[in-house]
C-alpha cells in the first residue's frame, strides 16, 4: 500500500511538470518529487495588445541615457499635433531633424504611439508601435521639466546606474540633472505614450487644430487601446501606478482634448486589473 | 590658387543661392497664410496648404473660414531647414522682438516645387 501510494505521487509530480502551454509555470520534476501537494501549472496572463516594434533610424552621434526600469513611474500622454494620418517613422523622422546639428535627438522622443483615429472618423482601428525602448529616457517631457516624485522613486533614482548618459562612441555615465531642488527631471522617471493626431483647439499656431463648437476627442476605439496599452505596461513594469499629461509638466495646449479622456482611460485599464493615479 | 578661390567662391555663391530663396519664399508663405486668418478671398487654402493637410480639416473651406479675430501681429520667423531633406523645414513664429517661446513647430515641405504648410508638430 506504501509502496503503491509513492508510486502515485512520483507519477503525479512527472504530470505536473509537463509543459503544454507556452504561458505556462511549472514547478520544476525534482522539486516536485518532494511535493506532492504542487499546484497545477498556471498560465501567465496573454498579452492585451500587440505591440508593433517598427526599424526606426536613429542618429548614432546623439547623447542618450540608459535607465533603470524600475525608476519609471508615470505614463505621460501627449498628442503629436500633426495630421492624424503621420505614421511612427513620420514622427521619427520629425524628431531626428530635432536638436542641432552637434547635439541631435537620438530618434523619436515619445516611447508609444497610438494612431488615433479621430472620434467620428473611419480610418482603421488604432495600432500601438513602440518607438523610443523603454528603457531608453525619452524626449518629451520638456528639459528643464522637473516634478516631485515619491520616497521610492527618489530612492531608486539616487542609486548609481539609475541613469546613465552619453553617447554611444562613448562611455556613459551617471547623470548629473537627475534632482533639481529635491524635484526628479520628469524625462527620467515617466514614459511617453503619443496619440498622433491633433487635439488641441485651432489657433494661429495651430491651424490643424479643432474649430470652435466642433471639439475633437479620440475616439472610443483609441481610448480602449490607450487603456489597454497603459495596463499593459503596468504589468510588466509593476511600479507604474500614475497617469499624467504633457501640460502638467509643461505650458503647452498638448495634449489637447486627450486630456479630458484620461478619467476613461483609466477606467478601461482598470476592467483589466490595472489602477492608476 | 586663383582656381581654387574661384571655385571656392562659386561653391560659396551656389550655397547662398540655395538658401536665400527658401527664405523668401517662406516670408511669402507666410503672408499668405496670414491673409487667410485674416479672411482675404484672394488666398485659396492650397496655396499655403499641403492637399493632405486640407483634406484632413475638411476642405478648403474649412480652413478659410471661422478664423476669430485677432490684432494683426508682426512675427518674426525662425526657419530650421531639416537636416535628412531638403523639400522639408520647420518654422517657428514668434511676436516680433519678444522672448517668447514657441511651443510648436510648423511643419512646411514642398510640394509640386512649391513651400506648403503640411502643419505643426509639438515641441518638447
Amino acid at each position: 500500500m506504501k509502496k503503491a501510494l509513492i508510486l502515485l505521487i512520483m507519477a503525479q509530480a512527472l504530470t505536473v511538470s509537463a509543459k503544454d502551454c507556452a504561458h505556462c509555470v511549472t514547478t520544476p520534476t525534482w522539486l516536485s518529487i518532494f511535493n506532492p501537494f504542487s499546484l497545477p501549472a498556471v498560465p501567465a496572463p496573454e498579452p492585451l495588445i500587440e505591440i508593433r516594434t517598427p526599424t526606426l533610424a536613429r542618429d548614432s552621434g546623439a547623447s542618450y541615457c540608459r535607465r533603470n526600469t524600475e525608476v519609471v513611474d508615470t505614463i505621460v500622454f501627449h498628442h503629436t499635433q500633426t495630421p492624424s494620418t503621420s505614421t511612427v517613422q513620420n514622427i521619427n523622422t520629425l524628431h531626428l531633424d530635432r536638436g542641432s546639428a552637434a547635439d541631435p535627438w537620438l530618434m523619436i522622443g515619445y516611447h508609444y504611439t497610438i494612431n488615433s483615429p479621430y472620434a467620428g472618423g473611419t480610418v482603421p482601428s488604432p495600432v500601438v508601435n513602440q518607438g523610443r525602448p523603454f528603457n531608453l529616457a525619452g524626449s518629451h517631457a520638456g528639459t528643464n521639466a522637473y516634478k516631485p516624485a515619491g520616497a521610492e522613486t527618489r530612492r531608486l533614482m539616487a542609486l548609481d546606474g539609475a541613469m546613465r548618459c552619453g553617447r554611444a562612441t562613448g562611455p556613459l555615465t551617471e547623470a548629473s540633472d537627475k534632482f533639481r531642488d529635491g524635484l526628479v527631471k520628469a524625462n527620467y522617471n515617466t514614459v511617453a505614450i503619443a496619440l498622433i493626431g491633433n487635439y488641441a483647439k485651432r489657433t494661429t499656431e495651430n491651424p490643424g487644430g479643432w474649430r470652435a463648437n466642433s471639439p475633437r476627442y479620440p475616439s472610443a476605439s483609441t481610448i480602449e487601446m490607450a487603456g489597454k496599452l497603459a495596463c499593459e505596461l503596468q504589468r510588466q513594469h509593476p511600479r507604474l501606478t500614475t497617469i499624467k499629461w504633457h501640460s502638467f509638466y509643461n505650458a503647452t495646449d498638448c495634449p489637447g482634448l486627450v486630456k479630458d479622456r484620461i478619467p476613461q482611460i483609466k477606467a478601461v485599464a482598470a476592467r483589466f486589473g490595472c489602477t492608476f493615479n | 590658387m586663383y582656381i581654387q578661390l574661384s571655385i571656392l567662391a562659386g561653391l560659396l555663391c551656389t550655397t547662398l543661392a540655395w538658401a536665400q530663396p527658401q527664405q523668401t519664399e517662406m516670408k511669402e508663405l507666410f503672408a499668405k497664410y496670414d491673409q487667410i486668418i485674416e479672411g482675404k478671398k484672394d488666398v485659396k487654402a492650397l496655396d499655403v496648404f499641403t492637399k493632405k493637410f486640407v483634406d484632413e480639416a475638411g476642405g478648403e473651406k474649412s480652413l478659410t473660414e471661422g478664423w476669430d479675430k485677432t490684432k494683426k501681429v508682426v512675427y518674426d520667423l525662425s526657419i530650421k531647414p531639416s537636416r535628412s531633406n531638403k523639400d522639408l523645414a520647420y518654422i517657428q513664429r514668434v511676436p516680433a522682438g519678444s522672448k517668447q517661446k514657441a511651443h510648436s513647430s510648423f511643419i512646411v515641405v514642398k510640394e509640386q516645387g512649391q513651400w506648403r504648410i503640411e502643419g505643426t508638430i509639438e515641441d518638447e
